[in-house]
């Protein structure tokens, strides 16, 4: 839900819905070290990586997809119930998108 | 590149694989190489360099670039040099330089040669290299580590030394990564060659206000590239014993990229997705190592141990 | 207010509590227990070399002293434009201007500095265990206007060279500063920790509960980061010394010194001494024996 007055720090989430559109953005560059996605953001030249589920997030989107589909398939392959696995992702993508590692469209 | 014309310059040398023409005598630095052939690679010459850029992209306190292909250095006290092409360096020294750095001393520092590999699409990393087994061993890390020091320990056990202070790292069109011939000449202060039992005698003296030299420890210079055997990342912590510690993707990518040389020069000249590429490349072809040191005199023959320890995992 | 970027300088002479102040400070503003390994996310210390050569991007190793000096104010403003937050660097140097005449420690740049002091008697003893030097040589070194640290002409350094002046003209020199500074004596931390810290708090706009400071203070007790050496070692100790939390005490200096020892700080700095609140006919347990004997 997103933040209800100004004063808000940046751990609001944004609105993601099942029709959101998630997408890997293309300010930054990755590659793939010792199983992990490592990745640079363009345009600060800073270096960061993704942690397990971030980087299997990131495989899954390599094609444009909507947040249902994504939860879907993770829930299908993950041992834990659909709401929680949303409400993590969520939170999850809510980060990415901060770093502009992905778009929310 | 095109070749750029060496008529009338009397130098010439081999860095980096490269050929090199020089009108400024820089045999205290590198071996000279007598060349038959009127064109080098890169062209190092005294002249005129402006005090700024036109229209820069970047300006920084000590540097300005433009594009990729230029970059023009200031340093008061020093001179300006101006880098073009991957090709090109022309030095204005100062006339009074308080460090006694001679002008071919200033075309040797890290930054300099650094703007020029970057521009040439190769990876220059602060670091010495040594030959181990046929490979290179890359010793890499910030000023005042401690490289040149334990490049020297192996050095004096007989290894040669492939290139000292900036390593440069080239990859084939399949990406395979080999290190380049350098500087095989190892720099070293006053107190390094006390703790090595090594004589300053016959040794070049780079700078007039500080006593640190160039020492050549007698091995047969090496010609050609090596492939990398490990990246060594020297770091030094107060007190304590020597650690090792094994980096592995984010962080030992990261860690790399601190020790490029000329590293915001590099991002300025837009040579930030090519070096991206090229770290991640060199730490998965690689082990990437952490070596912690201490000031103890003991710390440096441990060192020597550690890293050997670490090649044969 | 707090939130607005810039720089906070951690100035003092050598072993006058500066790192007692971090060790709170790392509390304070990060919120988490105390790493005293791990104090880097206060800010660069300010004469780290390899930091000078990453933000200019050339090596200062190649430079004199004087450019690398000059250079110095450039650094720092970096530092201030690239900071998302404010940083607390901990410096040693002098507040002096560098050789093209500028201040060393840029007033854009700067959002003021806290200025740890401590008796130069104390210091004295506390300097020679530290460089494991004899004390004549210590107090000799304090009383030189060239004093210098990482100025060695036979080794690189990891710091740039650090000018001091003599104590009593490094003292002056940052109380005389053109920017806000508060003057913290370690005698006033030893004595009423809390106060003191308080002040601090206060002075850098750190909005800090009074329990929060009660806590840190708790945490960072002598006795407390002793131990926590013992264990895990401490990282900015040199490696010849045998602890970094050694002493730690106000008076134990009447215990270390001669007074003829004591008597040659006081005649070199019994003026800024009182300035500051010391008590310059204080005399060593030795010499107050040595009355006792002789009023008999």
């Amino acid at each position: 839900m997103p933040a209800e007055n100004g004063l808000q720090s940046t751990d609001a989430l944004p609105a993601i819905g099942d029709a959101t559109m998630i997408s890997r953005s293309s300010s930054v560059l990755t590659a793939e070290v010792d199983g992990e996605i490592v990745m640079m953001s363009i345009e600060q030249g800073r270096y960061f990586g993704l942690d397990d589920i971030g980087s299997d997030i990131w495989k899954r989107i390599e094609q444009p997809c909507s947040f249902a589909s994504l939860i879907d398939r993770l829930a299908a392959d993950y041992d834990a119930d659909r709401a929680t696995i949303a409400a993590d992702v969520h939170a999850l993508l809510g980060r990415m998108a901060a770093q502009d590692v992905v778009k929310l469209a | 590149m095109p070749d750029v014309g060496a008529r009338g310059m009397n130098h010439t040398y081999r860095l980096g694989g490269l050929a090199v023409a020089s009108d400024i005598d820089l045999s205290a630095w590198i071996p000279r190489e007598v060349s038959t052939d009127s064109t080098a690679d890169v062209v190092f010459r005294r002249g005129n360099v402006p005090p700024q850029l036109q229209a820069p992209d970047h300006v920084a306190p000590v540097f300005q670039t433009r594009g990729r292909s230029h970059c023009l250095l200031a340093l008061p006290g020093t001179g300006r040099i101006l880098i073009e092409n991957g090709n090109s360096v022309t030095l204005e020294p100062e006339s009074d330089c308080g460090t006694g750095l001679s002008a071919a001393g200033a075309l040797f520092t890290g930054p300099v040669q650094g703007v020029l590999w970057h521009q040439r699409g190769l990876l220059p990393l602060r670091a010495s290299s040594i030959v181990v087994d046929g490979r290179a061993l890359v010793l890499a890390g910030p000023s005042a580590m401690g490289k040149s020091t334990l490049a020297a320990m192996f050095a004096v056990k007989g290894h040669a030394v492939l290139a000292d202070d900036i390593c440069v790292l080239r990859a084939s069109d399949a990406g395979e990564i080999s290190v380049q011939p350098g500087n095989p000449r190892l720099r070293l202060w006053h107190d390094a060659l006390e703790r090595l039992g090594l004589s300053a005698d016959g040794a070049s003296r780079i700078r007039s206000d500080r006593e640190v030299f160039l020492v050549d420890l007698g091995q047969d210079a090496v010609h050609e590239s090596r492939k990398p055997a490990a990246v060594i990342l020297l770091t030094h912590r107060g007190s304590g014993a020597l650690t090792t510690e094994r980096l592995r993707g984010q962080l030992a990518v990261g860690a790399l990229d601190y020790v490029v040389q000329a590293r915001r020069a590099a991002r300025a000249l837009g040579c930030g997705s090519h070096i991206f590429a090229a770290l991640t490349r060199l730490a998965a072809a690689v082990p990437v190592w952490l070596l912690t040191m201490t000031d103890d005199p003991a710390c440096l023959g441990e060192a020597v141990a550690a890293v050997r320890s670490v090649l044969e995992v | 207010m707090s939130m607005q970027p810039g720089i906070w300088w951690l100035a003092s002479y050598p072993k006058s509590g500066n790192t007692w102040l971090r060790t709170v400070l790392t509390i304070l503003v990060s919120g988490k227990p105390l790493d005293i390994n791990d104090m880097g996310s206060l800010g660069v210390m300010g004469g780290l070399r390899f930091a000078f050569d990453d933000a200019l991007g050339i090596n200062t190793a190649d430079l004199s002293f004087e450019q690398e000096a000059n250079l110095r104010p450039r650094v720092y403003e970096i530092w201030a434009a690239e900071a998302a937050r404010p940083l607390y660097c901990k410096v040693h140097d002098a507040c002096h201007l560098t050789p093209s005449g500028e201040p060393l420690f840029p007033v854009t740049a700067t959002r003021g500095a806290v200025y740890v002091v401590r008796d130069p008697r104390a210091v004295a003893v506390s300097f020679a265990h530290h460089g494991s030097r004899p004390i004549d040589e210590v107090i000799a070194l304090m009383d030189a206007p060239a004093a210098a640290m990482a100025a060695s002409p036979r080794r690189l350094m990891r710091s740039l060279r650090g000018r001091l002046l003599r104590w009593s003209g490094h003292v002056e020199s940052w109380l005389n500063a053109p920017f806000p500074v508060h003057l913290l004596r370690y005698e006033d931390m030893k004595t009423d920790p809390h106060a003191a810290f308080a002040g601090v708090a206060r002075f850098l706009d750190l909005p800090c509960t009074s329990e929060a400071i009660a806590a840190a203070v708790d945490a960072t007790t002598f006795s407390r980061l002793q131990a926590r050496e013992r264990e895990v070692g401490f990282s900015e100790k040199p490696w010849n010394s045998t602890a970094f939390f050694r002493e730690g005490t106000i008076d134990g200096w009447r215990r270390s010194l001669t007074s003829e020892q004591a008597m040659r700080i006081t005649a070199s700095h019994g003026a800024v001494m009182r300035r500051l609140g010391y008590d310059v006919t204080l005399a060593p347990f030795a010499a107050e024996q040595q009355d006792l004997v002789d009023a008999r």
